[in-house]
């Protein structure tokens, strides 16, 4: 059986991607109502049953993805820790993404020194190394949840505001925008009627890959001990603590792996579906 | 009604201009064609009208207000006058709207009528250029050409305005629809007199449309007059080359010299591709006047006589 493009084919697909969309929803249920889904307390020590292995690795079904070197649940930590990732992707990301638009559609339109200004802060925050921003301002204002937000807010904005900079400074010259100026459209219904709709799909394709990426960062920077501060469970924090396991325990820094990852594969397919949705050339209700 | 007065424009410092010193007028309910090569500064003209562009120097007057210093209340006033249509109507539609939005703007922005008077508009609108109501539902990418330039008029129509400026509206069309539309503007202006500014680099297409005929090259306007003085006593050597290079003229390019000549930066710029260069072409631009009855050429040739 030759695996490959049918593998391809599934990810390139214009069909609804079902798998995608369970795993994406499933980590938003999961992170607004850990709770309900978690079988243990994820801070519950239990010494007695520690570096348990998952089921299927000589584990047993009371703890499906084993235990940590404490004995706590893997799998109710992840659960637990996904109300972090799915709160910084998403916020992180919708932030970003506003602060973005706002300022990268004034630039564009507007021009003159309104776009050099944002440009110049722009081109600023993209030439310092993401990590060492990140660092000093959590070094500057002490960790925290809001001050990581504010962080990856910080440092993600640029690409938005560049990337609708150039969309509407191409929109602007096309004939349909100055027509709009001939029927007698004012400047903000130009900018909200014609110009917004078309600059939203490729925010959008950036959107969901950042989510992504921020899921990535926030890991990153919780793995640095400048993100989530344990006990409190983060994807980042479990791999850091896993990390010195990895011989005899692989399974403390793999689950949380897999879990960024497929969080991370399922928002980028579910951008690539929104953004084939949205083309208008494929509607015709 | 329109009135160019000495009308010049530049885009930067260092750059040939795209339009010299044009004074043209257009008086109420007349077709007045444009002709010229691509980069003549006819679509320039256009823009300027359209206030979409400023005048370097020189004044574009609509019944006497010059356009480029209107603002606010007096420019949208102004844009119930005056209104366009493009060239390409792929590109004049806003592809995220449907027929009744992109035709029903005008009048939404003008804050003309209700929802329900202005459906009702719509459909009138859209009937009026030859497409069914139900096209109201639909999106831009669901017509032809033909169909997108009709619903690029009939937004055009929709603010009943005085004046339509049309740029080149049936160049990006099949040859069998451009008649269509051609036949389409000729029975809109006879029902609503309006007025044209038909810009166009087709010589056959205008001298069907429009009633005087204005001959650009280099952004300079360098003959004028009513279409059959234009087309039968043609005086201006370049507008004999547009003439003879028309299909069914008879005679195969009759001037000689290289036509892809760039204009001369001194002098007349057209003394490159013309055959009855003089001597004083080289040194001396010819300036507009007039040369019989509503006729005007720039040329030196006509200078002696007079």
């Amino acid at each position: 059986m030759n695996f490959t493009p049918v593998m391809l084919r599934w990810l390139g697909s214009k069909h609804v991607p079902w798998a995608a969309l369970t795993m994406g929803t499933g980590v938003v249920m999961v992170a607004a109502a850990p709770r309900l889904f978690a079988p243990y307390d994820p801070t519950r020590i239990d010494i007695l049953h520690r570096l348990a292995p998952p089921l299927g690795w000589g584990g047993n079904a009371a703890h499906l993805l084993g235990t940590d070197q404490l004995g706590r649940d893997v799998l109710s930590r992840l659960i637990y820790g996904a109300q972090v990732s799915v709160a910084v992707g998403l916020a992180g990301a919708l932030g970003a993404a506003a602060i973005g638009l706002l300022l990268g559609m004034s630039a564009g339109y507007f021009g003159g020194s309104c776009d050099a200004a944002v440009m110049r802060v722009a081109e600023l925050i993209l030439s310092i190394p993401v990590m060492l921003l990140a660092l000093g301002v959590i070094g500057a204002l002490g960790p925290s949840l809001g001050h990581l937000l504010l962080v990856l807010v910080l440092v993600s904005w640029a690409r938005y505001a560049r990337l609708v900079r150039a969309e509407v400074m191409r929109l602007r010259g096309r004939a349909f925008v100055e027509l709009a100026r001939v029927a007698g459209c004012g400047a903000i219904r130009i900018i909200t009627v014609h110009i917004l709709p078309n600059v939203l799909n490729p925010t959008l394709v950036l959107l969901a890959l950042d989510i992504g990426r921020l899921i990535v960062l926030e890991a990153s920077l919780s793995f640095l001990g400048v993100g989530v501060q344990p006990p409190a469970p983060s994807w980042g924090l479990m791999m850091a603590s896993g990390r010195e396991y990895l011989r005899t325990a692989w399974w403390l820094a793999t689950m949380p792996g897999l879990a960024v990852l497929l969080t991370c594969l399922a928002a980028n397919r579910m951008g690539d579906w929104m953004r084939d949705r949205l083309d208008p050339h494929r509607r015709t209700d | 009604m329109i009135r160019l007065d000495q009308v010049s424009k530049r885009y930067a410092p260092a750059v040939v201009a795209a339009v010299r010193n044009v004074s043209l007028t257009v008086e109420a309910g007349e077709a007045y064609g444009l002709v010229g090569e691509s980069g003549s500064g006819k679509t320039t003209i256009g823009r300027m009208l359209l206030a979409l562009e400023v005048p370097s120097s020189g004044r574009v007057l609509f019944r006497g207000e010059e356009v480029s210093s209107l603002r606010g209340g007096r420019l949208r006033e102004y844009r119930r006058h005056v209104q366009a249509v493009f060239q390409d109507p792929y590109e004049a539609l806003s592809p995220r709207q449907r027929v009744e939005k992109i035709v029903g703007e005008p009048l939404s922005v003008h804050r003309l009528c209700g929802a329900s008077a202005r459906a009702r508009r719509v459909a009138e609108l859209l009937r009026s250029v030859g497409l069914p109501e139900e096209a109201a539902a639909r999106f831009p990418h669901q017509f032809s050409g033909g169909q997108r330039q009709r619903i690029a008029i009939a937004r055009a129509l929709a603010l009943e305005p005085d004046f339509l400026v049309l740029d080149e509206p049936v160049s990006a069309l099949d040859v069998s629809i451009q008649s269509q539309v051609i036949n389409l503007l000729r029975d809109l202006r006879s029902e609503r007199r309006l007025g044209y500014l038909f810009i166009s680099h087709n010589l056959a297409v205008v001298a069907y449309l429009c009633d005087r005929i204005g001959v650009m090259y280099a952004g300079c306007l360098v003959e004028e007059g009513w279409r059959e003085d234009v087309l039968c006593q043609p005086q201006h050597p370049y507008t004999r080359e547009l003439l003879d290079a028309l299909p069914g003229s008879g005679r195969l390019l009759a001037v000689p010299g290289p036509t892809l000549a760039p204009p001369a930066a001194v002098g007349c710029p057209f003394r490159h591709r013309c055959p009855y260069m003089m001597e004083i072409c080289c040194t001396m631009e010819p300036r507009i006047r007039p040369s019989g009855a509503g006729h005007r050429v720039a040329c030196h040739l006509y200078e002696e006589a007079s």
